[in-house]
């Protein structure tokens, strides 16, 4: 079954050198693996691979962070999320499923690398208390001083 | 393009942006910049602007160095930033 989701034409050195061309147009489009000897090389498109290694380190983020959640233990996978309060960490969880499962139709990893950063720097502001002594303080927006040009 | 005018929550938080801009002058230029014409825009700022969230939704945070950075919110109709703190990374 899983070895069927990696399909790939499959050449040998000899066949490449003769139509250098003609495989490398078609491994733009789909792994072509070169035999040399014993071993196996294969050729890919270059942002398909990046896609594939980006996929890879969220993914097991994911499962980690899922699983922790699960044995509801100290995360390590986000270590900052012991600053957010339990409201928080249910939203930043449903926004993360939600982001991951974006990004793998659309293949933007840019959504789930800006929420990871937006949660990141509101739990490093939440562990600071001098910050959100600072935050909470009202001020009324006449009483605001405009900066001097 | 109007520029958004920059106010401080009080004279803490004035005093500790001046105090910035003559102790790294050229990071304090790029912020005041941003801030002035696009405070809410992650592109422009590359990756210095956060968008807090939680119960810290509506703050924005700009990393002015990687050690400093400010709080601020944005009143798109009026076109002011409102900073709300200026200070160091915890």
């Amino acid at each position: 079954m899983v070895t069927t989701v990696f399909s790939d034409e499959i050449v040998n050195a000899t066949e490449l050198r003769a139509k250098q061309s003609h495989w490398l147009t078609i491994a733009s489009k789909r792994p072509v693996t070169v035999t040399y000897g014993s071993r196996k090389l294969t050729i890919l498109n270059r942002e398909k691979i990046r896609n594939l290694f980006i996929q890879a380190h969220y993914m097991e983020s994911f499962v980690k962070y899922c699983n922790e959640v699960m044995k509801g233990t100290k995360s390590n996978a986000f270590p900052w999320t012991e600053y957010l309060d339990d409201e928080e960490k249910k939203q930043f969880h449903e926004e993360f499923i939600s982001s991951i499962m974006m990004a793998v139709v659309t293949e933007n990893w840019e959504v789930v690398e800006t929420l990871l950063e937006d949660w990141k720097a509101t739990a490093e502001t939440e562990s600071d208390e001098e910050t959100m002594k600072a935050l909470r303080t009202k001020q009324a927006s006449d009483k605001y001083i405009a900066l001097k040009e | 393009m109007k520029k958004y005018q920059i106010k401080f929550k009080n004279s803490s938080v004035e005093g500790s942006w001046y105090s910035l801009v003559n102790h790294i002058p050229e990071p304090m230029q790029r912020c005041k910049q941003f801030l002035q014409e696009n405070p809410e825009d992650r592109l422009e700022s590359g990756v210095k602007l956060k968008k807090l969230k939680g119960k810290l939704k509506g703050i924005l945070q700009y990393d002015i160095t990687h050690k400093t950075r400010i709080h601020y919110k944005v009143d798109t109709g009026e076109h002011i930033v409102y900073v709300e703190y200026v200070g160091y990374h915890p």
